[in-house]
């Protein structure tokens, strides 16, 4: 009897993991955040998803991270590095760049539970993305857990 | 007024004056008074020289394009205290107190005149018909005002200044537009063109922009709590700012925003400029 119910439970730890949800941060003409589900099966890697989803929005969201243009993503213990290709980040607006990066690290962090810091890279390095953004530093999970564009009323 | 006879009487407080149709004198109990022609009447209407009836009846009055204003308010002294201003007056309460910043603001609502011999203070603006205003040394943190008869007492209290410089820079260039440096000082900032102590210094960077938001730089873990206390300030000034302006407030890593001091990013019109810089000053009086 017991050894069935430990059997059970398992099964069902087993059903929770195969159906992973991440969570995309898209944004509308706006400028509005519209946190979108997607279901990740047990075959696909939930990383890959996030980065495929992220550069191909649906039409009625902005585009904001261009096609091709990551390097390679990795985890070190609870950071994920993101290292991203600096011809594609030259020369942005203000406006997309500070939606890219609330975007992709709001996007991390709903998704991925044990990453605790962000950092981008630009082709290996620390650099300016965008022309704007600083990515010396590591986007803290504290701050950009949820979209961090405040407005007090 | 009244009629006696032939004599016409007019009394103003404790004066009474009387005169008749034809003769050239207006007098009183104690005193006569010649004019430079007599009395007459016209189409039922009798005609007095008017500015010897207002100066017998001691009535204040100006000449002024044309037209004779009454004053119903004559300033009797203007004093600058350590905790304030006091006005010192007769007649009516005509002032209308304002106080925005260092600038301490009475408009005058009617016509008003000072009395001869008055001394006002060197750093006392008088615009008469208008406005009395002072710049006081430092800005006022909150004031209350004290009305009795003939008496004016603005009490005011000063705000003990944390932050005295401002770097500010429109689209990466200073800026060096007088009215904007005028109504930094008026809060007690002054412009400067670098850091003159990060302690007493605020970095704002303004960006011409269709957006508007404020961006502040969050706690990069890197720097181990160097920048905690400049962190927290520029967050409560950019969430104060954007209440007041209606905007939003973002955190983000900008490589124009100087760590070492408050420093703050703004995008927004042009056309908020100047309200921008007015509630920038108020916000950084309330920290």
């Amino acid at each position: 009897m017991r050894a069935g119910a430990v059997i059970l439970l398992l099964m069902l730890s087993g059903t929770a993991i195969s159906a992973l949800k991440i969570t995309v941060f898209y944004v509308d003409g706006n400028m509005q955040p519209h946190p979108t589900q997607v279901i990740v099966s047990a075959e696909e890697n939930p990383i890959a998803v996030l980065f495929t989803y992220l550069q191909a929005p649906p039409s009625r969201y902005l585009s904001l991270m261009p096609k091709d243009s990551v390097n390679a993503v990795y985890i070190v213990y609870d950071t994920i590095y993101v290292d991203l290709k600096k011809e594609k980040f030259k020369y942005w607006r203000f406006e997309d760049a500070r939606l890219f990066v609330h975007s992709l690290v709001c996007s991390i962090f709903q998704s991925l539970e044990g990453i605790h810091w962000v950092k981008l890279l630009l082709d290996g390095e620390d650099g300016v993305l965008g022309g704007w953004i600083e990515t010396t530093y590591k986007f803290g999970r504290e701050v950009w857990q949820y979209w961090p564009v405040e407005k007090t009323r | 007024m009244g009629k006696f006879g032939p004599m016409y009487f007019l009394r103003f407080k404790g004066t009474v004056v009387s005169f008749m149709e034809g003769k050239s004198m207006l007098s009183g109990p104690d005193f006569v008074r010649y004019l430079s022609g007599p009395i007459y009447a016209r189409n039922g209407l009798l005609y007095v020289p008017v500015f010897d009836l207002f100066d017998t009846l001691q009535i204040s009055y100006r000449w002024h394009d044309g037209k004779v204003l009454l004053i119903t308010c004559v300033l009797k002294k203007i004093a600058v205290l350590p905790d304030g201003l006091e006005i010192v007056y007769d007649g009516e309460d005509i002032f209308d107190v304002r106080v925005v910043g260092k600038s301490v603001s009475i408009k005058l609502k009617a016509p008003c005149m000072l009395e001869k011999g008055v001394y006002v203070p060197s750093n006392v603006k008088v615009k008469m018909d208008e406005e009395i205003s002072v710049e006081v040394p430092s800005p006022v943190k909150e004031y209350n005002v004290e009305r009795a008869r003939g008496l004016l007492r603005i009490h005011l209290e000063f705000k003990k200044l944390t932050y005295r410089y401002v770097v500010f820079r429109v689209d990466g260039r200073i800026a060096k537009d007088g009215k904007l440096r005028k109504m930094f000082k008026l809060y007690g900032l002054e412009p400067v063109e670098s850091v003159v102590d990060p302690e007493q210094t605020i970095v704002v960077d303004f960006h011409t922009s269709s957006i508007k938001t404020i961006v502040y730089e969050p706690e990069p873990v890197e720097l181990k709590g160097i920048s905690h206390k400049n962190v927290v300030i520029s967050k409560r000034i950019a969430a104060l700012m954007s209440e007041k302006l209606g905007y939003t407030y973002e955190p983000l890593f900008l490589c124009s925003l100087d760590q070492s001091t408050v420093s703050l990013a703004i995008f927004a019109p042009l056309e908020d400029l100047e309200k921008i810089v007015e509630v920038m000053g108020k916000c950084v009086l309330e920290l």
